[in-house]
């Protein structure tokens, strides 16, 4: 079977296909604003013509694409392409500024390959058993899961925890603002119909990343920088041993990318920073995370490519999407033919194989494609802020409208932007802001839903092995991170 | 810690708490009228539960933040002149912004763009000018005809 | 003359028309026009309403341009297009939730029934009522009857006072039973809560593959009619209750359109739509095509639109 399948791959359309849906995707993903899902559906209609197989593998190879187009931007110009890579821009930007911008690029490109050979590997073997897995996560147990989530990226992304605890409550706060989960009452909506949909997540992010620091720059009116004295662009070679060093992190922040990618509604975004946390804490030399290092830029890469295996897994074993993307995609399989759901293995069983297998091998592709892209992109890096800020300005207000074709969203990145250089200004973490804001509605929504099934009962959040695992997680987070502070503590002041 | 006399400073994080603080206390007065709650037979915890939890979270934590870091010396407001140009060009947005359905996305896109260059310290004619309006039209263009955004 | 009459007409209906729209009847269409999507590109509507279009374009002689406008569970665009030139230019794709559900429940902006002239309906999936496989309940009476001696049984929907939310209340009081509501983000969430066994009940779309395989069974349908695909089960008419969520997706224009504009759209849609080519493509996209003449389509949403305020004002007691 697998090697009928593979031999179907041997097409000059299906290598096409797959380069054209790469190439698209990482361009798309790069732009701030523009991210999979629209890539994805700009491109269906471009397929209707094409044969099953070719057609799906153009439209994974966007989606693929499109995460990994973000870093890109998020490495070069701190302004991360879609939510899922700001977390590549903590220490990626920090590295590209020391003129090390193609090495981090590289250490992102080969961490997200492995990512995705990872999720695609689990979704060709565990595809169906994962699914049942996926339905044991009920209200309950995403609650559970989504405050641990909070409770890792307060506690171990890095810098004052009280400011980063602030900046979640920030988040969770914009996230309250529309309708509620519920009972669908507006809140906060100051009887304005364009609040009802409430602030989303990609004008948020744009207006925290990219406009911010234009108002920042305008702030410190940064002096020409003369070519001279700018940052050489400075050897960019990634050995192999490097990456072997981190093949910890790769697989557990891979792990994490998939399980995470696997469970519905929480997206790629969180799972990046949770690698990013656990890298950090794994680390013996935590203090380089922030200033450019490259666990730091590997642990997310790899995790949020992971997730794009792990999303497919219920979309195509049971016919569920998880989120937006995989909602697209799973229109296009029907579209062509093949029904995502419990026959779609039984009935087009040689064509998922060959699109499964095309996933894998496209990361050939993928890394001969990034090489000569970073040599072209690295030089973003030399021009003047001066002259790239605006054009980053001009990109984020279409980026902004593009979400929901909509100026309010318009209104919200500017918004956002303003708050953002405050935040910034005062050395308050913006990462913990964006968690915040994303988790804060799905988890509000969890907590109710787990209480309106048990009529009432707290003990429905202990009730299950899955929610007692992570509470177990939780209450040893906290007291390894009380524990270190103390001794931290004490250290310092021995020292 | 070396311990001086400590007396309060205006420190830009202590102007944030306060701002976050004060935010947050107004969330908590306006919650009442700001969320609705029909009874749809529905128990605890209800629309406004939520909110409310964390709105007093976030003016508890903002006001601990403010005490710990009492004397607190880092990050300084910064010039008030500096404020300035970011007002202006922070204007210069909410203005592109307001005539974007009346103008179009292009106007207001160049307009922005050109102040934002200027602010940035930017004085070449060319580059002021030119660059703006480059990437405008390249967006516009290729964002309506390339990628079908309807922009206005 | 012409003008004076047809503007005499416009004002009959309670609409000011600048007299330069009515003119437009003879020569329409002479450019493109513009169908909104209220929900984002690459969704069942938006990929059934693009293929909708690209067959009728070739009938009326003038492109159609397909616009998303996702955003407040599709009642932004339902704004935009009330307030939007009745000129015949602009459409939208509308569905249940915008059309006859949200603005029965709170204010939206716009008025369902005074600012659409519908032009047709073409499709709009069925909505089952599912359990899960080896759920003790075979049978909708059955659930029902648990639900009055004792047990509160939990029943998802795809969000917060949606079609399926209310009809279901409906029944929940009809009945005497105890239903609880828990509302998920999106039908998908629904199917994987009923699935996973985390509610008892769930009320979503796109069940198809999933009853044949044995993994949910389904007690009944929402909709006036049944299943085609599953005539066993029965409607909730069928089983005595007075309640139904109908699942439409049509096209709408704003009102004051002119009437000979309206026609010339229906004739060229209904003849797209009851298509071959039409009909597969939708049963690729797993999507039912149901063909309602404007007038039909007028009559369901008014009716659902009194039904559903009656049953808000009813629960919100």
């Amino acid at each position: 079977m697998l090697w009928d399948a593979f031999l179907q791959l041997l097409d000059l359309w299906i290598v096409a296909a797959a380069l054209i849906g790469i190439t698209t995707g990482v361009i798309i993903g790069a732009i701030p604003g523009l991210g999979p899902t629209m890539a994805i559906a700009l491109l269906i209609p471009v397929t209707f013509a094409m044969q099953p197989v070719p057609a799906m593998i153009l439209l994974l190879g966007v989606y693929q694409g499109a995460i990994f187009g973000g870093s890109i931007s998020a490495v070069l110009l701190n302004v991360p392409g879609t939510p899922s890579s700001a977390a590549t821009a903590m220490d990626g930007f920090p590295m590209a500024r020391r003129g090390e911008g193609g090495r981090a690029l590289r250490l992102a490109l080969f961490a997200s390959v492995f990512g995705n050979i990872f999720s695609c590997l689990v979704l060709m073997a565990l595809a169906e058993p994962l699914a049942r897995l996926a339905l044991d996560f009920g209200p309950a147990e995403m609650a559970v899961l989504m405050l641990f989530a909070l409770l890792v990226i307060v506690l171990f992304g890095g810098g004052s925890r009280l400011d980063a605890l602030i900046m979640v409550l920030v988040g969770v706060c914009a996230g309250i603002v529309g309708l509620d989960p519920i009972s669908g009452t507006p809140r906060f909506t100051f009887n304005s119909f364009a609040m009802e949909s409430g602030f989303q997540l990609i004008p948020v992010l744009i207006g925290l990343f990219a406009m911010s620091e234009v108002f920042l720059q305008v702030f410190n009116r940064a002096p020409e920088v003369r070519a001279d004295v700018m940052p050489e662009l400075r050897s960019s070679h990634v050995s192999v041993a490097e990456m072997w060093r981190m093949r910890l992190t790769l697989l557990y922040s891979s792990m994490i990318g998939t399980f995470v990618g696997i469970l519905p509604g929480i997206g790629s975004t969180v799972p990046a920073f949770m690698s990013y946390s656990l890298a950090r804490s794994r680390s013996k030399e935590p203090e380089t995370f922030g200033k450019g290092a490259a666990e730091g830029i590997a642990a997310p890469e790899a995790s949020n490519n992971a997730v794009t295996g792990g999303a497919l897994v219920p979309t195509l074993a049971l016919g569920i999407p998880g989120d937006a993307v995989t909602a697209v995609i799973l229109g296009a399989f029907m579209l062509h033919g093949l029904a995502p759901g419990p026959f779609l293995f039984e009935k087009n069983g040689l064509e998922v194989y060959a699109i499964f297998e095309a996933l894998l091998f496209s990361s050939i592709p993928t890394v001969i494609l990034g090489l000569l892209l970073f040599r072209a992109a690295i030089h973003v890096t030399r021009i003047q802020p001066r002259h790239l800020l605006p054009a980053i300005a001009i990109l984020a207000l279409f980026g902004a409208f593009s979400v929901n074709n909509n100026l309010f969203d318009v209104w919200v990145m500017l918004g956002a932007g303003f708050f953002g250089f405050l935040f910034r200004r005062s050395g308050f973490p913006l990462p913990p802001l964006l968690i915040g804001l994303i988790l804060g509605h799905p988890f509000e929504q969890s907590v109710r839903q787990a209480l309106l099934t048990s009529g009432g009962k707290f003990a429905i959040f202990a009730d299950s092995p899955i929610t007692l695992i992570l509470l177990v997680l939780i209450v040893m987070s906290i007291t390894t991170s009380v524990f270190v502070y103390f001794r931290s503590k004490r250290s310092g002041r021995d020292g | 810690m070396t311990s001086k006399t400590k007396h309060f400073q205006l420190t830009m994080p202590a102007l944030t708490s306060i701002l976050l603080l004060v935010s947050s206390l107004v969330g908590i007065w306006i919650a009442d009228s700001e969320i609705q709650i029909f009874s749809f037979g529905d128990q605890w915890p209800d629309a406004r539960t939520v909110p409310v939890v964390v709105l007093w979270l976030l003016a508890a934590i903002s006001a601990l933040r403010l005490i710990l870091n009492f004397g607190e010396q880092k990050t300084p407001i910064g010039p008030v002149h500096r404020y300035g140009q970011v007002f202006i060009v922070l204007l210069a947005a909410i203005i592109a912004l307001w005539s974007m359905p009346h103008f179009g996305f292009l106007p207001g896109a160049i307009f922005f763009g050109i102040v934002a260059t200027l602010a940035l310290g930017e004085r070449r004619p060319l580059l002021v000018l030119g660059l703006p309006l480059i990437v405008a039209i390249t967006v516009y263009y290729g964002g309506r005809y390339g990628i079908g955004v309807p922009l206005p | 003359m012409k003008i004076t009459r047809r503007f005499g007409l416009a004002l009959a209906a309670g609409m000011l028309l600048t007299p330069f729209v009515a003119q437009a009847a003879d020569n329409y269409p002479d450019h493109a026009v513009k169908i909104i999507i209220p929900y984002g590109a690459g969704g069942t509507t938006d990929t059934s309403a693009r293929q909708l279009a690209s067959q009728t374009e070739k009938l009326l002689g003038q492109p159609i341009v397909v616009e998303n406008m996702p955003g407040g569970s599709g009642a932004n665009a339902m704004r935009a297009v009330a307030a939007a030139d009745a000129d015949g230019y602009t459409l939208i794709a509308a569905t249940s939730s915008p059309s006859f559900v949200t603005p029965a429940l709170r204010p939206v902006g716009y008025d369902p029934l005074k600012d659409f002239e519908p032009v047709l309906n073409y499709s709009g999936p069925y909505h089952g009522v599912l359990v899960k496989a080896d759920s003790p309940y075979k049978t909708f009476e059955d659930m029902i009857e648990a639900a009055k001696s004792g047990t509160s049984l939990s029943f998802g929907t795809a969000g917060a006072l949606g079609g399926a939310h209310l009809a279901f209340t409906s029944v929940a009081k009809q009945s005497g039973g105890a239903l609880q509501h828990v509302p998920f983000n999106g039908a998908s969430a629904a199917t994987a809560a009923v699935l996973g066994g985390h509610v008892d009940i769930s009320l979503v779309p796109a069940y198809r593959d999933l009853v044949q395989d044995g993994q949910l069974r389904l007690l009944g349908v929402l909709d006036g009619s049944r299943d085609p695909e599953f005539p066993d089960s029965p409607t909730l008419n069928d089983l005595g209750y007075k309640a139904e969520f109908p699942s439409i997706v049509g096209i709408l224009a704003p009102a004051g359109t002119d009437p000979a504009i309206i026609s010339k759209l229906e004739t060229a849609f209904t003849k797209a739509a009851s298509s071959d080519e039409f009909k597969k493509f939708m049963t690729k996209l797993g999507q039912p095509v149901r063909i309602m003449s404007g007038e039909a389509l007028k009559k369901t949403i008014s009716e659902n639109f009194y039904a559903y305020q009656e049953i808000a004002k009813e629960i919100s007691k």
